[in-house]
């Protein structure tokens, strides 16, 4: 008890000296004036940085929850609407996003330095417990928070980490439901977390935190590298010089929560949709470690995971003033609480670097896939940087494509060494880039549908199957198809023919000239035997039709068009009254 | 280690107090201007009909409910609001046609038109309006509020906002 009392005798002792040149208010007085014994310092200034980002964080807080909406039609937009409309929005969203991360990194750095100091002996041990529930607290915080933008990331990671307290033997589906306000992450999640997050876990945090500070204050700060019940030196007051390296720490703590909610900002994805499959669930860094006991333990040991680990962990961190006997502050004479702590810092810190690379596994398999799926719903905001994604990933596509053609083995009917050939049936694929429209391919793949009528000479039981193409997987396969092209052939086309109004005339004229109709449909008029030429070109390219029209025996042999010996500038006129109609 | 001598230490202080300001400094910009967002929101109004113009032929206030869609950043809403129309021989809006906003000037309560008095009564702190919105007795600081009118295609338009 002698520091508390040496605390007291000093706090006397300035009275009596009167060593004061500042007025301050008698709070902050006696503050200022707390007595540090030797050797704290630049250790000492983690306490009072993560105070302030906490007073970061519930500004920043209660700004958001001005315009946010908890509800799952409203969450995601109004979080856009802050993102993007809001002044400041971006940045107040940004702050809110890293001062957590940081935060937590703050209290994993004030952890260890109250550990490795043994700061946490008799009579701070209620002080430790405070202080290790406040960080359950902050993870909470970090939990319930990661639902509430509601894009994808929210979503899937927040179903997965409800799955955890979920898969636990028998009360986990009672649990599951509980927590999630039914049997799916849905809209009463959504309520209960954003409750949980600004009501319940604030409360809690004032209070613990009310008692951490009260108690620091009370017993005094530990004198670094003393035994129990030695006393340390008692040396300059807090204010100026510890307030300073404080006040400095603050301040970096604060610029780079600020520099990174200005550079990087914070995260929206898509909204969130729980029909997306290609999306790689995953929590925030600080849930990766647990996320990852998961994949070590599966099966009869998953329980290992989701809950004697990091039970136990929890509760030899909560009690572990009571276990640590030894007298001695040193930490090299503190075998035990070594190993402890080199083990706990060693199994959080690799957990979750092994869990974030697995993530990043995950993602890097999915990314194409997942990118894509999601682009079609993408808010306009963000085409830009789906389009920069997009791009990223164009080898990845390739790749994928490629593999897709030969899983699907396209070649054997598509292929230039197809086994039998059938006029006109099936194409051949190994021009597809120079004859068809990449976009037309990717629609036909994921929903094929019969181009040429059944007519004589045709096999009409060989159809293009419908391989159940993902809209991300035609994607692939198609960007692959147009990449193989036969500039030979179908190079020099009439690119630079401009469709202007009378060669559409004079092509309507060869049109009906030529009889067109006669085999041939378009705008609904004319006979089923050659293909719809209603669209045409949006399927087929414009050099591919010239080339067609001027040789059809030479582009597709066997094929039952006839070659009418056009001219150029009928070709030209042709393709453009084919292109006017698409 | 002894303590810091004094011209230190006031330096030191005012480093502290420059430091934390700055800190405050640097949250409160963004967030004043967060909190000060709203006034700079873009005011819209558009023009709604309320009916056939012809049908508006009576001196007497008649109360006309209509309705819009109102956008207002994320939430896009369908507001239903009440405006009182009479026929006027004063030469205002367009063939004679005043539309009253029933908001009482006073404290904003929605004012109801009294046929036995002939005025408009708030049922909070008893301000009373003549059929032209004027104020004839009660607190009210100024004249019932009118919506600009204009007619299109014989339809009643009034601009909301």
């Amino acid at each position: 008890m002698s520091a508390k009392e040496n605390a007291t005798d000093d706090f006397v002792e300035d009275q009596t000296v009167g060593r004061r040149r500042i007025r301050l208010p008698r709070v902050l007085r006696e503050l200022f004036d707390e007595r540090l014994p030797e050797g704290v310092g630049w250790a000492h200034v983690f306490g009072s940085t993560l105070v302030v980002l906490i007073v970061v964080q519930f500004v920043t807080g209660v700004l958001l929850s001005l315009n946010y909406a908890a509800s799952t039609s409203t969450a995601w937009e109004s979080v856009r609407y802050i993102q993007n409309r809001v002044v400041w929005g971006a940045v107040i969203r940004g702050v809110h996003h890293w001062a957590a991360s940081a935060s937590i990194v703050v209290a994993g750095l004030h952890l260890i330095r109250v550990f490795v100091f043994a700061a946490y002996r008799s009579p701070r041990r209620l002080t430790w417990v405070a202080g290790v529930l406040l960080l359950f607290v902050l993870l909470g915080f970090g939990l319930t928070g990661y639902l509430l933008p509601w894009d994808l990331k929210a979503y899937f990671g927040t179903k997965v980490a409800t799955e955890i307290p979920g898969s636990l033997p028998v009360i986990g589906p009672f649990l599951l439901q509980i927590i999630r306000g039914g049997v799916n992450v849905g809209p009463f999640t959504l309520t209960r977390f954003y409750s949980v997050h600004v009501i319940l876990l604030p409360a809690a945090m004032v209070l613990l935190l009310t008692v951490h500070l009260y108690l620091v204050r009370r017993h005094g700060i530990t004198p670094p590298w003393v035994r129990r019940g030695e006393a340390g030196r008692k040396l300059d007051s807090f204010f100026p010089l510890q307030a300073f390296k404080d006040s400095v720490a603050v301040l970096l703590a604060v610029l780079i929560v600020i520099g990174l909610a200005l550079w990087l900002g914070a995260p929206l994805e898509d909204k969130a949709d729980p029909t997306n499959s290609s999306y790689v669930p995953r929590p925030d860094w600080y849930f990766l470690g647990l996320q990852h006991l998961l994949r070590i333990f599966q099966g009869r040991w998953q329980i290992l995971a989701t809950a004697v680990i990091p039970g136990t962990g929890a509760m030899l961190l909560l009690v572990w003033p009571w276990l640590d006997r030894n007298n001695e502050r040193r930490l090299q004479r503190r075998p035990i609480a070594l190993a402890f702590g080199i083990v706990c810092v060693v199994g959080v810190v690799g957990m979750t670097v092994a869990g974030y690379s697995a993530v990043q596994k995950g993602e890097k398999r999915m990314a194409s896939l997942a990118k894509m799926a999601s682009t079609s719903s993408v808010a306009p905001e963000s085409k830009e940087a789906v389009r920069d994604v997009d791009e990223a990933s164009a080898a990845d596509l390739l790749q994928k494509g490629k593999q897709l053609y030969g899983v699907l083995r396209c070649d054997l009917c598509h292929g230039p060494n197809r086994r039998e050939v059938i006029p006109g049936l099936p194409p051949d694929l190994s021009y597809a880039g120079s004859k068809l429209r990449e976009d037309w391919m990717r629609s036909y793949l994921a929903n094929p549908r019969a181009i040429r009528y059944k007519s004589d000479g045709v096999r009409p039981e060989i159809r293009m199957p419908d391989y159940r193409l993902s809209p991300a997987e035609a994607k692939a396969l198609s960007r692959y198809l147009s990449t193989r092209t036969d500039s030979d052939r179908f190079g020099d086309g009439i690119d630079d023919a401009e469709s202007n109004a009378d060669r559409i005339a004079r092509g309507r004229r060869l049109f009906a000239n030529y009889q067109c109709r006669g085999c041939h449909v378009l705008a609904s008029q004319g006979n089923r035997i050659g293909p719809d030429l209603t669209h045409v070109s949006s399927r087929l390219k414009r050099a591919y039709l010239d080339r067609f029209l001027a040789a059809p025996e030479a582009v597709i042999p066997g094929t039952s068009m006839k070659n009418f010996e056009l001219w150029d500038q009928e070709r030209v006129a042709l393709v453009a009254f084919l292109e006017s109609q698409r | 280690m002894d303590e810091l001598p004094p011209c230190r230490r006031r330096f030191l202080a005012r480093v502290v107090v420059v430091l934390n300001a700055f800190v405050a400094m640097v949250v409160a910009t963004p967030a004043v201007g967060y909190l000060l967002s709203p006034i700079l929101k873009r005011r819209s109004s558009q023009w709604v009909a309320i009916g056939k113009a012809s049908q508006f032929a009576s001196h007497d206030p008649r109360p006309v409910a209509f309705q819009y869609n109102d956008e207002d950043g994320y939430s896009v809403g369908r507001t239903h609001r009440v405006a009182y129309v009479r026929r006027s021989d004063e030469a205002i809006g367009d063939e004679g046609i005043i539309v009253l906003s029933p908001v009482c000037t006073h404290m904003g309560c929605n004012v109801v038109f009294n046929e036995a008095t002939n005025q408009f009564e708030c049922p909070c702190h008893g301000g009373r309006y003549n059929v032209s919105g004027s104020v004839v007795g009660g607190p009210p600081p100024r004249p019932l509020a009118r919506f600009p009118t204009r007619v299109r295609d014989g339809n009643l338009e009034i601009q909301v906002s």
